[in-house]
């Protein structure tokens, strides 16, 4: 147990902060800027701190907190980290302030309740992340709903009415599945063991010693609500559509990020309860889950080519990378979790900085239309080249982050017994139709004619350049350095792949 | 005596006059008659078995399906007014604002 | 001393972030980067001094920089190699490259965007050093991936402009080139999959310092596992790995049929086209697949394929080469057939006489391109041979230079290439028993001196055809570094001399192969094919300078049109398959993509399945809301309805 209770703190920070925002005055723009940045770095440094007293060779879970909040239903305030979850948390932590900072000069109007908004949807993902209670976790899961529609649905673009309501009801519908799992599972474990308890922990241990067994019927109606709730948050190809509208017309700035952030809760889902929970069943589900996670990188990336919105072509750039994260997770040994878990970072870095640069570019001329621009690099030449770098990055260039990632996950593919060749061959072309879509972007947006009203477009100005580094550092880092990413989550995922190595070897 | 049944068909009777006239009627004021029916023929059920039984329980109940059925009819009364004052009828078909 | 190796590509990476990140004049870039090439070429000497002091059975210098990658028991270290195969290729890379970053400053000169210029050769230095000094699969993927980004930076250095000669739009090239590349390292990464999964590693030899252990020494061990492909039957495991690199190196290496980047690479920089698609980054694969020359030794390997498709590839660039008019895509077809002859010759387990080609290859190539570039930059900056002729007068250094680059690529002897191609050649006939691999070979020899007489013919003999046209000589930057090429170009073949070996010797701790021995029917095989050749050569020339050198017209066709017709037509547009791969794939990707963005994307998906669940909802709620009839009555008797059931239901219970 460590002394101050770091990850609550972090949890509840911008909550606060999101409060003090709301009661600041309206008119003072810059007090309410710096509370809510302010706020953001503050959960940062708690997150850093967390992370430094986490022991990377430990497995399980670690800084638990608990407090009994329904003794007699068995709910309690649990929130711990692990392997996995801590880079999420990170991640949360890291991409807020730049979200906020991303967003200063794009709102025009009620400013004060935009920073609350993204403050709250802070709070509630890293409740979602650190969260070991399942009702716990279900209700800071559907608390992500509420500021993301209306943060969709009040800045952002033409048709946001429509895609706020569109993402409101579609993944609150399919996580009414997901509460039906979890109830179903805090019901089983009662009647097996006779304690009735909404902690992972214990159902886990309870699971691995035997003491509750499901059979195969039941684990696979489990699973299948766990995974219907997750699969369409993820979202798994054909449930995607809710993501790319809601993405493209979300607001332009950073909000992005953050949104980008709240589709990795559906991966993380899948592998904290459905592969975790439900090895057996996650064995012999995987190869229909590998069929549609492959469908979705090619998929997307075909539809990525032709968008002439390039918010709408990264939004389908984002389908294309969670399906290959989907396919790590359904590999289901070490290094197809580890991949697909640093693949969820990294596809957050790289896509979350390239809106910002669609932002930038939209900000210059008005429009997001891939045809309204051209010849950029020679206009803004450091633009240009940090955006390659990023799009190269997206595209798995070995080097820097994308690749380590991709090239595991594929790897880890390519070894699974339930996966294997047939799965990798398909989705490693992928890999040269990701090249397509984003090369053709930069081509067209940065090389070749420029249009007479970018032909004094300003380079990268202070803030845009510092957001841009910012990103673009651990694009570099963790490419070259990947071990760092790797690290942390090493025990974790052995862990959980040793719980699927005897469902697999039977294959 | 006259035997008990035929108490309970007359009430049964009743009810059915009462049932079809709130199906049926479109004045308000019949609605509300054809509901006192329905309430009396119950009581008429009440006192018969009463008597069969011997049990004082069934006329005591009367006297609450009396209460009841008084406060319910000066509600009902006092609403049917309050509507005629804005729809000038009484005709319980034209009172269809809340449709779905 | 080993820590020498890794200042081998440290110095060009330096170059690289210092050109990009705080050079800003465009003399002080030029000048670092050659520098920082030339420093890299002197650690290479360094290197080779300290390799000869490691033992005869490990020979070779290793230098661990850390770990890269330890993911569960995925273990890759991002460490250095140097044995006599890398040093061979990188005294090439560091060696060309310093003499083409010279010629360099001198030919962008008052160019555009100069330093980028700079910061990119140089990042292609690193690039390309890595890929050959990686002591594993995976970072000379880096390297092999590295070297494609280059190749993307510097075609679409003039991503400005719609359209360089002739007539290509250097960002499309740029993509092209990328694009093409990546459907190759697509093989790539699949095969460092399937050989990781089967070895339980990626690096190429033992590391017991970091407790790795190399799959090179332990091809045999897979050598009768199969992979069932299901309808298709079985295949050996090691004939599917070499397979999937053998694509890999036709997308590097311009080959059969992912060729097509090639050409339109030409929209770059000339110094680019010499140093990246000519000496370096297309000789990738060869290296690839010298190096992995214990998966290709194995009997059941794709080995075979490799050599058809070098071949092919030859003797299809050469003929290609024949028609074209402009001076750079001769060169360039041209480089796609000496390829053809690389992998061939790797194909047929001669790696020493493949890499001996491509060292030869790599000076004189390099020499032809730089001299192109002379003589485009000494006429105004066109690149179109019809509006050429007679340049012999105003540029005499360059027409030397030339002259000795088309005679050593032709095969003349006593030039460089005469020995490596030769090599060959006799290669096929005596010890791969292909009699018609080496007849094909001989062919595509004669068809090379043939173009390149041609070429000779068209630039520097005959009269001037264009009016306006006003020659100089280039500049003294650029005239040595094309002089050091010559001279290698001369005495080139003495690297591995018949009787002297110095290549395969060198090479023996690597490669295990056996010297040549030198046969009179050898000797009779290389002075038929030098025969042929000379006299092809002669023949093109006689054919551009003399015969049909009145009817060469700007802006019409070649002459020889009208004697081959829908032949040379075919020649000319490298036999259409370029155009194919725009039929068949590109459009009709690009026509899918959109169809599945409106159709199936957002009438089927969202409109079937998302709005089609809303509206089947709305209308639900609409038929319920009919049961909301607002009247009383209605109301009254759904009361008695309900009333009715639940007694009936408690009344036929009891």
């Amino acid at each position: 147990m460590n002394s101050a209770p770091l990850l609550s703190i972090t949890i509840w920070l911008p909550a606060l902060g999101s409060l003090a925002v709301l009661a600041s005055p309206r008119e003072n723009i810059v007090a309410l800027r710096s509370v809510s940045l302010g706020v953001s770095l503050l959960a940062l440094a708690t997150a850093l701190g967390a992370a430094f007293l986490f022991d990377p060779a430990r497995a399980g879970f670690q800084l638990v907190e608990s407090v009994a909040w329904v003794p007699s239903w068995g709910i309690s305030y649990t929130i711990s980290v692990d392997g996995i979850s801590l880079w999420l948390v990170l991640l949360t932590a890291f991409l807020t302030p730049v979200a906020l900072v991303a967003s200063w000069g794009t709102i025009e109007r009620q400013e004060r309740a935009f920073h609350a908004l993204v403050l709250l949807l802070a709070s509630g993902l890293f409740g979602v992340f650190t969260a070991q209670d399942m009702l716990l976790f279900y209700i800071f899961f559907e608390f992500t709903l509420i500021p993301t529609a209306l943060l969709i649905g009040i800045w952002g673009g033409a048709e946001r009415r429509s895609a706020a309501i569109k993402f409101f009801a579609y993944t609150f519908s399919g996580s009414v599945f997901l509460l039906l799992g979890i109830i179903g599972l805090y019901l089983l474990h009662g009647q097996s063991t006779g304690v009735y308890t909404f902690d992972t922990a214990t159902i886990l241990a309870s699971l691995q010693l035997g003491t509750l067994r499901l059979d195969a019927g039941a684990e696979r109606l489990l699973f299948g609500l766990f995974f219907i709730g997750f699969a369409v948050k993820a979202p798994i190809w054909p449930f995607h559509t809710w993501m790319t509208t809601a993405h493209a017309e979300a607001p332009s700035s950073g909000v992005v990020d953050v949104i980008g952030l709240l589709i990795k809760i559906g991966a993380y889902g899948l592998i904290r309860y459905n592969v975790q929970l439900f090895p057996a069943t996650a064995a012999w589900a995987a190869p229909a889950v590998g069929v549609l996670a492959v469908i979705g990188i090619l998929y997307a990336a075909w539809i990525a080519y032709q968008q002439t919105d390039m918010k709408r072509l990264l939004a389908y750039a984002s389908v294309s990378h969670l399906g290959l994260i989907v396919l790590g997770v359904f590999a289901l040994n070490a290094q197809g979790i580890a991949g697909a878990v640093a693949h969820m970072i990294n596809s957050a870095l790289t896509t979350g900085a390239l809106f910002l640069v669609v932002g930038m570019l939209a900000a210059r001329r008005g429009s997001r239309e891939l045809k309204a621009f051209g010849g950029l690099w020679k206009v803004t030449p450091w633009l240009g080249s940090l955006t390659l770098l990023l799009a190269l990055g997206s595209i798995g260039l070995p080097g820097l982050n994308g690749f380590v990632s991709e090239f595991t996950v594929l790897q880890g593919s390519w070894r699974s017994p339930g996966l294997g060749w047939r799965y990798t061959l398909p989705a490693i072309l992928g890999v040269v139709l990701a090249a397509v879509y984003l090369l053709h972007m930069y081509r067209t947006a940065f090389m070749g004619d420029t249009p007479p009203e970018l032909a004094q477009a300003p380079d990268v100005r202070p803030r845009e350049l510092v957001l841009l580094v910012i990103l673009a550092a651990p694009v570099v880092v963790f490419g070259l350095y990947p071990n760092l990413l790797f690290g942390p989550m090493q025990q974790s995922v052995t862990q959980i792949a040793q719980g699927t190595l005897p469902f697999l070897a039977s294959r | 005596m006259v035997p008990t049944s035929y108490y309970i068909l007359l009430s049964a009777l009743l009810f059915t006059f009462g049932v079809v006239g709130v199906i049926t009627r479109r004045n308000a004021l019949v609605l509300f008659m054809s509901v006192e029916l329905m309430l009396n023929s119950a009581n008429l059920a009440l006192v018969t078995f009463a008597m069969a039984r011997q049990d004082v329980a069934g006329q005591i109940v009367v006297f609450f399906v009396i209460v009841v059925a008084a406060a319910e009819v000066a509600v009902g009364l006092a609403l049917l007014v309050a509507i005629f004052r804005t729809k000038r009828t009484t005709d319980v078909d034209e009172i269809n604002a809340l449709r779905g | 001393m080993n820590w020498i190796i890794w200042l081998i590509p440290a110095f060009p990476l330096l170059g690289f972030l210092l050109n990009a990140l705080v050079v800003r004049r465009e003399r002080d870039a030029g000048i670092l980067a050659s520098v920082m090439v030339g420093l890299s070429f002197a650690a290479t000497i360094a290197a080779m001094v300290s390799l000869e002091g490691a033992p005869a059975d490990a020979k070779r210098l290793t230098w661990t920089l850390w770990e890269w990658i330890s993911a569960a028991d995925f273990r890759v270290a991002f460490g250095l190699l140097f044995d006599p195969l890398t040093a061979v290729m990188a005294l090439l890379i560091t060696g060309v490259g310093g003499l083409i970053h010279v010629y360099s400053i001198g030919y962008v000169h008052g160019d555009v965007r100069p330093v980028r210029f700079f910061a990119f050769m140089n990042l292609f230095v690193f690039a390309m050093l890595m890929l050959v000094m990686a002591d594993n699969l995976l970072l000379l993927f880096l390297g092999w991936e590295g070297v494609g980004l280059c190749s993307f930076l510097l075609i679409g250095h003039y991503f400005d402009r719609r359209s360089v000669p002739p007539g290509i739009n250097p960002s499309d090239a740029a993509v092209k080139a990328f694009v093409v590349n990546r459907i190759g390292d697509a093989a790539m990464l699949a095969a460092l999959f399937a050989i990781f999964t089967n070895f339980g590693t990626l690096s190429f030899y033992d590391n017991p310092q970091l407790g790795i252990s190399g799959y090179l020494d332990q091809a045999f061990v897979v050598a009768g596992e199969t992979v069932d492909l299901g309808a298709f039957g079985q295949l050996p495991l090691i004939a599917g790995i070499t397979l999937l690199m053998l694509v890999a190196v036709a997308g590097k290496s311009a080959q059969l049929p992912l060729y097509t980047w090639l050409p339109d690479a030409m929209a770059g920089p000339t110094p680019v086209s010499a140093l990246i698609h000519a000496a370096t980054m297309v000789t990738s694969g060869v290296y690839l697949i010298v190096r992995n020359h214990t998966l290709f030794d194995q009997p059941a390997s794709a080995a075979p394929w490799v050599l058809v498709i070098g071949v092919m590839t030859a003797f299809i660039g050469a003929t290609a080469a024949v028609a074209q008019l402009d001076i750079k895509r001769v060169l360039a077809y041209s480089t796609i057939s000496q390829l053809g002859y690389m992998v061939a010759a790797v194909g047929m387990g001669a790696y020493v006489a493949g890499m001996y080609h491509l060292l030869t290859h790599g000076l004189f190539k390099a020499l032809l391109f730089l001299a192109a570039g002379s003589v485009i930059h000494g006429i105004g900056g066109h690149q179109d041979m019809r509006r050429m002729g007679g340049l012999r007068d105003d540029l005499p250094t360059t027409f030397r230079l030339y002259l000795i680059g088309a005679l050593a690529l032709s095969g003349i002897f006593p030039l460089a290439g005469f020995w490596s191609k030769d090599e060959i050649i006799a290669h096929a006939w005596f010890d791969a028993r292909s009699p018609l691999a080496a007849i094909i070979l001989i062919l595509t020899s004669a068809i090379t001196a043939f173009y390149m007489g041609r070429q000779i013919g068209m630039i520097f003999f005959g009269r001037p055809r264009d009016p306006a046209m006003h020659a100089h000589e280039s500049g003294s930057t650029m005239r040595w570094p094309m002089i050091a090429l010559a001279g290698g170009a001369l005495v080139g073949g003495l690297i591995n001399f018949p009787g002297l070996h110095w290549l395969n010797s060198y090479l023996r701790p690597v490669l295990q192969e056996p010297e040549v021995i030198y046969t009179l029917g050898m000797g009779i095989l290389a002075t038929i094919t030098t025969l042929v050749s000379a006299g092809a050569a002669y023949l093109g020339w006689k054919t551009y300078a003399r015969d049909l050198e009145p009817r060469i017209r700007i802006g019409k066709d070649d002459p020889a049109f009208r004697y081959l017709g829908d032949l040379w037509r075919g020649m000319e547009i490298g036999w259409g398959l370029d155009w194919l791969y725009q039929r068949v794939f590109v459009r009709p990707y690009r026509a899918a993509s959109v169809f599945l963005s409106q159709v199936v994307d957002r009438e089927g998906i969202d409109g079937v399945l998302v709005d089609g669940t809303a509206h089947g909802l709305i209308r639900l709620a609409q038929g319920l809301r009919l049961l909301q009839t607002g009247y009383v009555r209605t109301y009254a008797l759904m009361f008695l309805v309900g009333v009715i059931i639940v007694v009936a239901f408690f009344a036929l219970r009891g």
